[in-house]
């Protein structure tokens, strides 16, 4: 596609004659407070960060926004944002020859060096296809030679990069906010060297830029946690599985097999600095990180396994970004952000001095993913300020004490009822749960213990407050993610899906009850994108010809044209995402290395079929494999900054075992290791939770 | 509890270029924020969803930029007029300027209920001839009824357009369209909107810039009359009918 619309200025122009006509068209424009627009001609360096969806989406994404900053701190460097533009404002641009655009400078994304794509979550493939396209550029990054700018994904739907990875030139693997500035740095090198500045309308082809290309991708394979498909070979058996993956000869000194995730030794400082969207968004409020990874291993959980180890972000840092955030966004809601924000061991602290220093000041303070305790119910309390309490949400994930230990979530109905006490009984009238289906080994009895369970839930709030209690419940099916213990789990059979969904239906078909669930299919989708490999990579570009594309939005997800296109080439998506792993088989992601060892995820799968549950590691060191991948940043962070125990130090308190020691076994599950059980550590958190140790 | 001393002044914004894409609601959510960001003590409603008290006279219509837009907020305690003005306007964000800040009495009329009309200068693309596009004004001002339909919540309305104009005037050629002049009424459940006049031209979908000069309405006592920055300096506005943007005496 040849742009003629290639200058700022022409771009906004042609904006200008149609946008009040396209929906939402304040996402087109930037122009938001906080957002940095230098001397496009005076900067060397320049970087683009596209989110392959709406801005309302991508604006809310907290990574995005830290590399923004982070790169626009180096006084030779530039970032600037773009996103996917939504169908109708697609349409228009097409017709009128108008390239996807910066919205700080309104550059084509063809001007950039770099493309930096983030993708938290699979759904987006395709929309990297329209984006690539819509700027203009060759699909394949092999049909990319150096004139064009170098692209390159990071997030957490890359740590299975192989089904995207024809696309991209490189994915960077982890925590990227020293790896940003290497990719910059390094491609600035090897422009200077070679004198090439990418640009809309100069791709003059030849083996010559090929070549310099190929040096491009080799110096990138020298930076700890970038991973560049195009050095390693991929090999399969004729029933599909893969036999093996190989760096490419010649390039053995340059890449890394593994490569392993880039993590931050000490968590940089927070954020401040935040855009602040002249629009709602999904997320309309900043948030600061208190705390990175998540130690209780629920067994589903990949954020869990990924983000490990566990950072505190000091509890000073922490009020300082609040204020500092208050002061430069004039936001009325701020949230804290964490996996588990129950752990941050200063929680109580926190939402004390915030509301201390707030509250009359109407700003609002929120605590996602709380857990299941009566202490959650008193940081509420705290937050809500006599305002209005509308919903409090717990995610229990399974309804029986049987099942919550196959997905280590260890919490008892009874416990949990007695939190829902609580809860209602102080006002709050709705209670939203959590749960999936299609955990192995779960059985009908355990999907009838969901409707019981929030029948029981619904008539403890009655109690309190007659009919104006309810019970909202949101229904997932398991998606078997790669790194976690269950990666090699088969999803479930979709008829049964349907059926169970059914079922619920029916039971909680009254209006005491608000029942969400997922399609299916939708579903299957994000099972097989997840967990494919590189073959995977023409099955989304065909689908994407075919009109797939938003395949996250319920409205425009397209089946159709993903069976087209799996029946086109062959391939089943059943196969990827409902084919149970052996234990030993060479996954299409294990030369892709989250910290965490594979023999620490079997031994957890393991466990989990013989209803073993481990404690939170907080309490206990299972040797997951972070510690010794990780030595060296261990020794630079301070004792207590990670939840990992120091080296050396400190093994009196928190010993380091070779194998996960389970506090105990579900007798349902194993009987005859039901009273072999060692003794855990530590009982403090259970008998918080009122669980019976055997 | 003694009552916290409280101050109610009206700002006079314009607004530029890429904000004009930014619809209302979104719109008072940037003041609300910039106002924040500023410092200024803005009185907020009491109740489970405290609200700041800040009162807009008429909605800009997306796409639509103003030169003289108001706006009553209420202060506690009070400020400075100036003061206030020159710590807002390096809060906003691009496109929004403050022209004007003085206090009003506590309990003048609502802003939104002073509002009668609005004066809207328009140029459109066009490919018709001067005369041709001059015979569909006043063939518009002509007609006894111009029906429209306009999508709402609940369905689709249909509604006469023609009692809501109350002035066009063609004012000439410009780059390859036309610009006009045109003054519409403006008060809660019945306000003429320009983009419905161009529906009502057939151009609904040409390209177009539209810019609302100012808002007509009763006038505060005591508040001279006047308009900012020479806004509508060809359209020539009646003395006496714009709401106010400068203190009196
Ligand atoms: S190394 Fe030990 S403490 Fe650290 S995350 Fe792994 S199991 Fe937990």
């Amino acid at each position: 596609m040849h742009h003629s619309i290639d200058t700022p200025e022409a771009i906004w122009r042609a904006l200008d004659r149609f946008l009040f006509r396209v929906r939402q068209p304040a996402r087109y424009v930037g122009g938001e407070v906080n957002s940095i627009q230098k001397n496009w001609d005076e900067i060397s360096s320049r970087l683009v960060l596209l989110f392959p969806d709406t801005y309302e989406i991508g604006m809310s994404n907290l990574g995005m926004m830290i590399l923004y900053d982070i790169v626009n701190e180096q006084a030779n460097m530039l970032a600037e944002r773009a996103f996917l533009p939504w169908v109708d404002m697609e349409a228009e641009m097409r017709q009128r020859g108008i390239p996807l655009y910066s919205l700080e400078s309104f550059q084509p994304l063809g001007n950039f060096d770099v493309i930096g794509v983030t993708l938290p979550y699979e759904q987006l493939f395709t929309n990297v296809l329209s984006a690539l396209d819509l700027a203009g550029f060759p699909l394949r990054a092999a049909d990319r030679d150096a004139s064009w700018p170098l692209v390159v994904a990071g997030g957490s739907a890359g740590l299975n990069p192989e089904p995207m990875h024809a696309f991209f030139d490189a994915f960077f693997i982890g925590e990227g906010e020293e790896g940003v500035l290497d990719i910059m740095r390094s491609y600035e090198t090897w422009r200077r060297k070679f004198d090439i500045r990418p640009r809309v309308g100069w791709h003059p082809g030849g083996a010559q830029l090929r070549t310099t290309k190929d040096i491009l991708l080799r110096s990138l394979a020298h930076i700890p946690g970038l991973y560049v498909p195009a050095l390693y070979d991929v090999r399969y058996y004729a029933d599909g599985r893969v036999r093996d993956i190989r760096i490419k000869p010649g390039y053995e000194k340059d890449a890394a097999l593994p490569v392993q995730k880039r993590i931050m030794a000490i968590l940089p400082p927070p954020l401040t600095r935040y855009i602040v969207p002249n629009i709602k968004t999904i997320h309309n409020r900043p948030s600061v990180e208190i705390q990175r990874g998540c130690t209780r291993g629920c067994r589903f959980c990949q954020a869990g396994i990924i983000f490990r180890p566990v950072r505190e972000r000091p509890l000073d840092e922490v009020l300082r970004a609040v204020d500092e955030i208050i002061d430069s966004t004039g936001y009325e809601e701020i949230s804290f952000l964490s996996l588990s924000a129950s752990d941050y061991s200063r929680i109580g602290e926190l939402t004390q001095a915030v509301v201390a220093k707030y509250a009359d000041q109407n700003i609002s303070i929120a605590l996602p993913s709380l857990r299941i305790e009566s202490f959650s119910v008193q940081l509420m309390e705290t937050l809500a300020q006599g305002r209005r309490r509308s919903g409090f949400t717990f995610a229990p994930e399974a309804a029986t004490d049987r099942l919550r230990d196959v997905i280590n979530k260890p919490i008892s109905t009874e416990a949990l009822l007695a939190v829902a006490d609580q809860v209602y009984s102080r006002g709050w009238t709705t209670i939203k749960l959590y749960f999936m289906i299609g955990h192995p080994t779960q059985t009908m009895a355990d999907v009838e213990a969901i409707a019981d369970l929030a029948h029981q839930v619904w008539h403890v709030g009655k109690h309190y407050l007659g009919h104006k209690a309810k019970v909202r419940l949101t229904i997932s099916t398991l998606v078997p993610k790669p790194h976690t213990p269950f990666q090699w789990v088969a999803m479930a059979d979709e008829t049964e899906i349907r059926a169970q969904i059914a079922y619920l239906q029916h039971r909680l078909g009254g209006s005491a009850f608000h029942l969400n669930w997922n399609d299916p299919r939708e579903t299957l989708m994000e099972a097989f994108l997840s967990r494919g490999d590189r073959r995977l990579s023409d099955v989304i570009q065909r689908a994407w010809e075919l009109g797939a594309r938003f395949d996250a939005w319920e409205d425009q997800f397209n089946d159709v044209a993903w069976q087209q296109a799996f029946a086109e080439h062959g391939l089943d998506p059943d196969w990827y995402a409902r084919r149970p792993r052996d234990l030993d088989e060479l996954l299409p992601w294990d030369h892709i290395h989250v910290g965490v060892d594979k023999s620490f995820l079997q031994e957890q799968y393991r466990l989990a079929l013989a209803g073993g549950v481990v404690d939170d590691c907080h309490e206990h060191c299972y040797s997951c494999g972070i510690l010794s991948h990780y030595r060296r940043e261990r020794r630079q962070a301070p004792d207590d900054a990670w939840g990992c125990p120091a080296l050396g130090r400190g093994k009196a308190h928190q010993p380091v075992s070779a194998h996960a020691v389970p506090m105990y076994f579900n007798p349902e599950m194993s009987p005859e290791q039901a009273n072999t059980t060692r003794r855990p550590q530590r009982l403090s958190r259970l008998q918080a939770i009122g669980e019976e140790t055997p | 509890m003694s009552q916290r001393k409280r101050q109610r002044l009206r700002v006079t914004f314009s607004t530029e270029g890429s904000i004009k894409y930014v619809g209302h609601l979104d719109l008072a959510s940037v003041w609300e924020r910039a106002l924040r960001r500023a410092g200024l003590p803005v009185l907020y409603s009491q109740g489970f969803h405290p609200q700041p008290k800040i009162h807009f006279a008429s909605a800009l219509p997306v796409g639509v930029s103003g030169r003289a837009e108001l706006m009553d907020v209420w202060l506690s305690p009070p400020q400075q007029p100036d003061d206030v003005a020159r710590r807002l306007q390096p809060m906003l964000p691009r496109g929004l300027h403050v022209r004007a800040v003085f206090e009003v009495p506590l309990r003048a009329p609502a802003l939104q209920t002073q509002v009668r009309g609005a004066m809207y200068r328009i140029w459109v693309e066009s490919d018709a001839t001067a005369t041709a596009f001059r015979a569909q004004l006043e063939a518009l001002l002509a007609s006894a009824e111009i029906f429209l339909t306009r999508r709402r919540k609940k369905g689709v309305v249909r509604y006469n357009l023609r009692p809501l104009i109350q002035e066009v005037r063609f004012l000439g050629r410009e780059e390859d369209g036309y610009a006009f002049f045109a003054r519409l009424q403006s008060e809660t459940g019945s306000t003429g909107r320009p983009d419905a006049l161009l529906q009502a031209l057939q151009l609904a979908d040409a390209p177009r810039r539209i810019e609302r000069l100012c808002l007509l309405g009763v006038t505060l006592d005591g508040c001279e009359i006047s308009v900012a920055d020479g806004a509508g300096a060809d359209v020539n506005i009646p003395a006496g009918e714009c709401i106010a943007n400068q203190p009196g005496h």
